[in-house]
């Protein structure tokens, strides 16, 4: 059997064998995206969205769902408490609202929401990249020695490193809250403990971040017709792969995959690898969090 | 701006955020300068809070009226402190000399960790 028949039937399998489907399919998953964040109030508001086909198709739907988060949560802000992920689960929002309106309107929806998707990932890129460099405890290493003793997100990742000797990461953050609680905090110096590979690491994880994340942002921001940006998608598989069983942040990897998937989807039609690939990782993204530490020493 | 929070979107790139900072203020009492670290006043958390996010000018100075309209007393086993929490202590009528933010700064060669001063209000 060929790639192609192989992908057309599993596509068939998914109910993701034509362009409406495929709609249907990735303004699901922008409702379903920021349920994992958000209040169960506007959970209710994206139910009806989830569950029946013609209400996600909706323009009126999606104004309405959209214009309750973006005041909610842009326009209010509230007290700027809000996590970055919220004002992007918003931008999505808006994303599936205007490709919604245009699909209603017979405009060509497919090359506004690919490309979007495409452009997105690459301005998200080239942002984180340029924020890299403005940093300056980034470039030697400091930034990912630092959050892997102070980072939630983290700890299962350091604590298997640090094997034996995890003590560190109580006594690290000890030596944090002694600094936090100073009554001197123009002449406080503490230190923290490390192990050289941890240091090593750390420097490692920071060269490869600036080259991944800058090489994403080149290659979707290349126009098509250069031969390079065929290599979009390998690269990008490559960072959610390195990135996201350390960095355990699925809010975040959820919604570069939905924009991922699109892309692909549309870019290459269904018969593509890492258009099925992005929604499988999708699907078990959640795994990662899991705290798998405890089990692991357990095991060692 | 916290880097996590309200559109700050800097994430994993600095180790500066809202639940690192710390906030305090300098006061002078009897010819004596102190400083008060607020971390350990749990009836300030939200302003200190909100200090922490976005310490702009207006939100400094509105926390620096809340401050001054505390009770304030001198005890004399731990100086300054809230008056709700010890009885019986002497009275301070406390003026901010200055409001100030603190960030963490780290580095991996000596792995020595330090505060540094991100920005401060005069009244």
């Amino acid at each position: 059997m060929s790639l192609k028949a192989l992908f057309d039937k599993i596509n068939s399998y998914l109910g993701l064998d034509n362009d409406e489907a495929f709609l249907i399919i990735a303004l699901r998953i922008i409702l379903l995206v920021p349920c994992v964040a958000i209040p169960h109030l506007f959970i209710s508001l994206f139910f009806p969205g989830i569950i029946f086909p013609k209400i996600i198709l909706s323009k009126t739907y999606w104004l309405f769902i959209t214009l309750m988060m973006f005041i909610y949560y842009v326009m209010n802000n509230l007290d700027d408490l809000i996590a970055n992920h919220i004002h992007v689960y918003v931008f999505l929002m808006i994303l599936g609202s205007l490709t919604v309106v245009l699909r209603s309107w017979n405009y060509d929806w497919k090359s506004f929401f690919g490309t979007s998707a495409k452009w997105l990932i690459g301005m998200i890129f080239l942002l984180a990249t340029i924020g890299k460099f403005l940093a300056p405890e980034f470039a030697d290493g400091s930034f990912f020695e630092f959050i892997a003793f102070n980072d939630k997100r983290f700890e299962g990742f350091t604590s298997v490193l640090l094997g034996a000797q995890s003590e560190m990461l109580s006594e690290n953050k000890q030596v944090l809250d002694t600094l936090l609680a100073t009554k001197e905090p123009e002449n406080s110096v503490y230190y923290f403990k490390s192990t050289s590979l941890i240091s090593t690491i750390s420097l490692y994880m920071t060269y490869w971040t600036v080259v991944i994340e800058g090489l994403i942002a080149l290659l979707f921001l290349l126009p098509e017709r250069v031969k390079l940006s065929k290599y979009r998608d390998i690269v990008l598989v490559l960072f959610i792969i390195t990135t996201y069983p350390i960095a355990t942040v699925p809010g975040f990897a959820m919604s570069l995959l939905l924009l991922a998937f699109v892309q692909s989807y549309l870019k290459n039609d269904r018969n593509s690898a890492y258009t099925l690939l992005y929604l499988f990782i999708f699907i078990f993204i959640s795994v990662f969090a899991f705290p798998y530490s405890p089990y692991i020493k357990r095991f060692f | 701006m916290d880097i996590w929070l309200g559109g700050g979107m800097r994430m994993f790139s600095s180790i500066d955020h809202s639940d690192i900072r710390m906030v305090g203020f300098y006061t002078t009492v009897r010819d004596s300068t102190y400083f008060i670290n607020l971390k350990s006043y749990p009836n300030l958390y939200k302003q200190s809070l909100q200090a922490r996010i976005l310490p702009s000018s207006e939100r400094l100075a509105a926390f620096t009226e809340v401050l001054e309209n505390q009770k304030w007393c001198w005890d004399k086993n731990n100086g300054i402190c809230q008056c709700s929490a010890i009885e019986n202590n002497e009275k301070l009528k406390l003026k901010v000399d200055k409001l100030v933010l603190y960030r963490v700064n780290y580095s991996i060669q000596d792995k020595r960790v330090t505060l540094s001063k991100l920005t401060e209000y005069t009244p």
